[in-house]
C-alpha cells in the first residue's frame, strides 16, 4: 500500500482509538501503560513501512505524518466542534469539595486518583480540602483547593 | 443518554460542554463493543488464522488446506495431501495464482520447477500418499480466486486479502 495512504490511516486510526479508549487511558504511566506504549509504536511502526527500510520511505512517512497532523491542528483551529470532539474538552470531577460520582464514574476516574493529584500539586489530606478537581483534555487532574494562605503550589 | 449526571454551577472560567461530554461517553460505550466485536472476529479467524478462515476442498482424493481469509504481505500456508501417481505428484499454479501470492519456499523443495502455458509447474517425488506445504505471501489485495491443479485435478481457491 502506498506510504502516504498507509500514514494517513495510521494516524485517523490510532486517533479513533484513543478517543475511544478515553482520557485516562494513556495519560498515567504505570507499569502496563508503558509496556503498551512500547508494543503500539512497535506494531504502529511495521504498520507503517512494511518492509520498506528506504530513506525515501521514511522520509514520505514522517512528512504524512506530520502534515497529517498539521491538517488537524488546522481543522481544530477554525472548527471549533472538530476541535471539541478530536481532543476532548475539561471536565469538572469534584464541585466545593464534594466528589461528583457518575461523572468520574463515566471517566474512569477514582477517589484515589483525585487524592493523589491534591498531594502531588498541593499537598492537600483530604477531598473537602478541594474546591474544584478537573479531568483535562489530556487527562490529567488538576487540583484548586479552597482559599488557604498556608497552601502553596508544589 | 444519561441525564442523571450531575448539573453543577461553577466558578471556573472553562467551557465544560457537558451534553458533548455525554455524547462522546455513549459513543465511546459504542466503540468498546465494536473494539469487542473485532478481538472475538479477530480471534475466530475473520482475519486469518482460525476457524472462519480455515478452507479445505476435497476432490477425489486430494485435498488441499487454505485461509479464506487472509492479510496481505502474511506468510500463510496451503498445504496439498495427494497420492502420488508413478511416483510424482505433480502440482500447477495458475497464472492468477503467482499473481496473487508471492511463493515464499515450497516443502519438501520439488525435483522439477517449470513453466507450462503460463502456469508454474512443480514435481515432487513421492510415494504413497504425501502432504506438500506451500508457504505463501497475498500479493494483492481484495478477494481473488486462484486456480491449483494437482495430478490433473482441478482447485479453485477463492480468498479475500485484507490490507
Amino acid at each position: 500500500m502506498n506510504p502516504v495512504v498507509r500514514g494517513v490511516i495510521m494516524y485517523v486510526f490510532l486517533l479513533l482509538l484513543l478517543r475511544i479508549m478515553g482520557k485516562r487511558s494513556l495519560s498515567e504511566a504505570t507499569t502496563f501503560d508503558f509496556i503498551l506504549l512500547l508494543i503500539l509504536s512497535e506494531v504502529t511502526e511495521q504498520a507503517l513501512i512494511g518492509r520498506d527500510y528506504s530513506l525515501t520511505g521514511a522520509f514520505i512517512s514522517i512528512t504524512t505524518l506530520m502534515g497529517t497532523d498539521l491538517v488537524f491542528s488546522l481543522l481544530k483551529e477554525n472548527f471549533v466542534t472538530f476541535a471539541h470532539v478530536t481532543e476532548g474538552l475539561p471536565l469538572i470531577i469534584v464541585d466545593e469539595g464534594k466528589p461528583l460520582e457518575k461523572r468520574m464514574k463515566k471517566s474512569k476516574v477514582s477517589d484515589d486518583d483525585i487524592l493523589e493529584a491534591a498531594r502531588a500539586s498541593f499537598g492537600l489530606e483530604r477531598m473537602s480540602q478541594i474546591k474544584y478537581a478537573i479531568l483535562e483534555q489530556g487527562g490529567d487532574i488538576t487540583i484548586i483547593p479552597f482559599n488557604n494562605p498556608n497552601l502553596k503550589k508544589k | 443518554m444519561p441525564k442523571d449526571i450531575e448539573r453543577i454551577r461553577h466558578s471556573l472560567e472553562i467551557e465544560e460542554h457537558l451534553n458533548l461530554h455525554i455524547t462522546g461517553w455513549v459513543v465511546q460505550r459504542i466503540g468498546w463493543g465494536a473494539m469487542l466485536v473485532f478481538i472475538v472476529l479477530g480471534s475466530l479467524g475473520l482475519f486469518g488464522d482460525g476457524f472462519l478462515s480455515r478452507q479445505q476442498i476435497i476432490r477425489e482424493g486430494v485435498v488441499v488446506h487454505y485461509e479464506r481469509f487472509f492479510r496481505i504481505q502474511a506468510e500463510t500456508e496451503i498445504r496439498v495431501h495427494a497420492t502420488a501417481e508413478a511416483n510424482l505428484i505433480e502440482v500447477k499454479l495458475s497464472p492468477a495464482f503467482t499473481e496473487n501470492y508471492r511463493i515464499v519456499r515450497t516443502i519438501p523443495e520439488p525435483n522439477d520447477r517449470r513453466l507450462e502455458n503460463g502456469s508454474l509447474a512443480f514435481g515432487f517425488p513421492a510415494t504413497g500418499s504425501a502432504d506438500i506445504v506451500f508457504v505463501v505471501e497475498p500479493a494483492t489485495v481484495g478477494s481473488n480466486v486462484s486456480g491449483v491443479i494437482v495430478n490433473d485435478v482441478r482447485f479453485e481457491l477463492s480468498a479475500f486479502i485484507y490490507p
